[in-house]
């Protein structure tokens, strides 16, 4: 049966050369431009390198005071909550921080380059995969003797010492201070908001920034589970830990008028889903929604257009229709019929739209408008425009198919639509 | 084995009702070959169509072996026009983007049955019409009086017990025109298929049992 069914829609397609390339452009332009999107947000939301599969890691990255009135201040975590809070957690089978991103200056003769600066501790190269080129990453000694290293990415290592040049135990110099090259690693996607970096260089140097004794300061703290079901318990005493909290009384004058304090442990989606408004909950059934409505609503116009190319193809195939009808075909068996060559049709389609996508993120990477974004299309991806083909060949085949299996047979057999 | 009872058959829009159908009462035996005819616009494919389950009456009854439609689901009448009944039309239907062996397959597509059952069976249809050597031919390689034997082929395919043929020499000279009756007799007489033709053609009724004849929507012999 499938296989009748996919001659006559191939047949169908061969026929109407041009209706054929009219539905077929909506729907690989279509799938094509979502998957493009699907994949540039599965590189800020999945688990790419340097996070592992099995790294399960959730992020708090900013807190929030306010007076309840409407006035507040925010930023990321301060060292002080860190350090005295979040850092004697339980439920994390591993803490650790990174600073927010600091561009700084390095020059090679003439040339400058602008380098992307953080701060981490040594149990943050624990909780990552990151793949070292050469060297290795600072320890528990770097950091107690503020030893002045670094570990780079192979990006600044080529632009700094030369291509393929090997820089471990050289010297490299930004904003006038030199530090000792420990460790090369392979480049960080920018997608990567929480990780990314040009150079990684021992926490314990930020000397300003660990004397804030405020709550918030410009830190990025990393809770790590043992599996993904660690996570919930990791929210929850977060969640209770910044019930305790209180404006700590070092922190200056103004900043003891906002005395309700709101932070979360999210992972890079839920970050997204609350908005990225600082002290907002993340609110996953929204983000969901407006993700589901916005595709629907991408596709809707291809769809009507699928749809009205298909009900014209009905007064076509009306002998056809008839003739199964009086051999034995029931109306729900002519429904399906149309609905799976309307699928055949989309996948086609979806194929031509993978195809496109690859290219277009082939361009995008090659581009460096994320730097070092490796943009393949993933797995989960692949199976997401899969999804977007049935969902599509359903959305445009469902209606004409219903009007297909009500055409009566005898009209049908007239040529008659109704 | 057909049995017609007070048939009546009325077309309504607002302004104006036409009727195609009026008091017909017809028993067609098992084994029987029946021809109707009349001129055009008389009924006679509306009565094809109702004996074939294709439409309702809108007066009397109409049974099949004693059994009666009205209660019947449009899957419940798909599956017993499957089982035992075949059409043949003028215009032969053939569905142009399949090969000859599809077409002929198609009734049993909506049979539990193997890919393989299926061909052997088509096969089998082919042979029947002397079709077998045009099985991966396209309808629009045939000329038409291979056409309705494909036709022809696709109606006995399953094995039914009635055949309803619309005018199925309608559209071929007189040689074909008589292959394809030849086909049909020889159905009728070897595998006591019940088969109601419709024509315009006086010879071609003439070879058949029964002739009936209908004028304006009424049973006139």
């Amino acid at each position: 049966m499938l296989r009748n069914y996919i001659k006559i829609a191939w047949k169908v397609l061969a026929r109407n050369k041009f209706f054929t390339f009219v539905s077929l452009f909506g729907i690989s332009l279509t799938i094509g431009i979502l998957l493009v999107l699907a994949t540039l947000f599965d590189q800020i939301v999945g688990k790419h390198y340097p996070v592992g599969p099995d790294d399960h890691l959730i992020y708090v990255a900013t807190v929030s005071q306010e007076d309840g009135k409407g006035s507040g201040w925010n930023g990321g975590v301060g060292y002080y909550l860190y350090k005295n809070f979040i850092q004697k957690m339980k439920s994390p089978k591993n803490i650790a921080v990174i600073s927010q991103p600091k561009s700084t200056n390095s020059f090679v003769g003439d040339r400058k380059i602008t380098l992307s600066l953080n701060y981490t501790d040594e149990d943050y190269w624990d909780m990552h995969s990151y793949s070292f080129i050469e060297g290795k990453p600072y320890n528990a000694e770097h950091m107690r003797d503020k030893a002045r290293v670094v570990v780079i990415t192979r990006a600044t290592r080529d632009s700094y010492f030369g291509e393929g040049v090997s820089a471990v135990g050289k010297s490299i110099e930004t904003d006038n201070v030199v530090y000792k090259v420990l460790g090369v690693v392979e480049n960080v996607s920018e997608a990567s908001i929480y990780q990314y970096s040009d150079f990684y260089v021992p926490l314990t140097l930020a000397t300003q920034q660990l004397q804030n004794p405020d709550l918030i300061g410009q830190f990025i703290v990393i809770l790590q589970g043992e599996t993904e079901n660690d996570i919930p318990t990791i929210k929850e005493e977060y969640k209770d830990l910044v019930a305790r909290l209180t404006v700590p009384a070092a922190s200056q004058g103004w900043k003891q008028n906002y005395k309700i304090i709101s932070s979360y442990a999210m992972s890079k989606i839920e970050r997204i889903s609350s908005g990225f408004v600082i002290g907002q909950e993340p609110q996953m059934g929204l983000l969901t929604t407006i993700l589901t409505a916005a595709m629907l609503l991408f596709m809707l116009l291809p769809a009507l257009n699928l749809i009205n190319l298909n009900s014209s193809r009905i007064s076509e195939r009306s002998s056809e229709i008839g003739v199964r009808k009086a051999f034995g075909a029931n109306s729900m068996t002519l429904a399906w019929q149309f609905i799976v060559e309307n699928i055949l049709v989309t996948l086609i389609g979806g194929g031509i739209g993978l195809l496109l996508a690859l290219g277009a993120l082939e361009i995008i990477e090659s581009s460096e408008l994320i730097t070092h974004a490796e943009l393949g299309l993933q797995f989960n991806v692949f199976l997401f425009a899969v999804f977007l083909c049935l969902v599509f060949g359903l959305l445009s085949g469902v209606l004409p198919a219903y009007r297909m299996s009500k055409i009566q047979v005898v009209n049908a057999l007239k040529g008659l639509n109704s | 084995m057909i049995a017609l009872s007070n048939i009546e058959k009325v077309y309504q829009t607002k302004t104006i009702e036409t009727v195609a159908l009026n008091q017909i009462n017809i028993n067609i035996d098992k084994g029987e070959f029946l021809s109707v005819m009349g001129p055009s616009g008389c009924g006679k494919s509306t009565l094809l169509n109702i004996m074939g389950l294709l439409d309702e009456p809108s007066n009397g009854d109409m049974s099949i072996d004693g059994e009666n439609f009205s209660d019947y689901t449009d899957k419940e009448l798909a599956r017993f026009r499957n089982q035992n009944i075949g059409f043949i039309f003028q215009s032969y239907h053939l569905i142009n983007d399949l090969q000859v062996i599809d077409n002929v397959e198609l009734p049993l597509l909506y049979r539990k049955m193997s890919a393989k059952e299926r061909k052997r069976r088509a096969v089998e249809a082919l042979n029947k019409v002397g079709l077998s050597n045009r099985m991966q031919h396209f309808p629009s390689q045939l000329s038409g009086g291979q056409r309705q034997r494909v036709a022809i082929a696709r109606a006995i395919v399953g094995n039914p017990s009635i055949i309803l043929a619309d005018e199925p020499t309608g559209n071929l000279d007189s040689v074909m025109g008589n292959e394809v009756m030849d086909i049909l007799i020889k159905l009728n007489e070897e595998d006591e298929t019940t088969i109601v033709m419709v024509t315009h053609d006086e010879s071609m009724a003439m070879r058949t049992h029964r002739l009936v004849r209908l004028f304006d929507g009424s049973q006139v012999v």
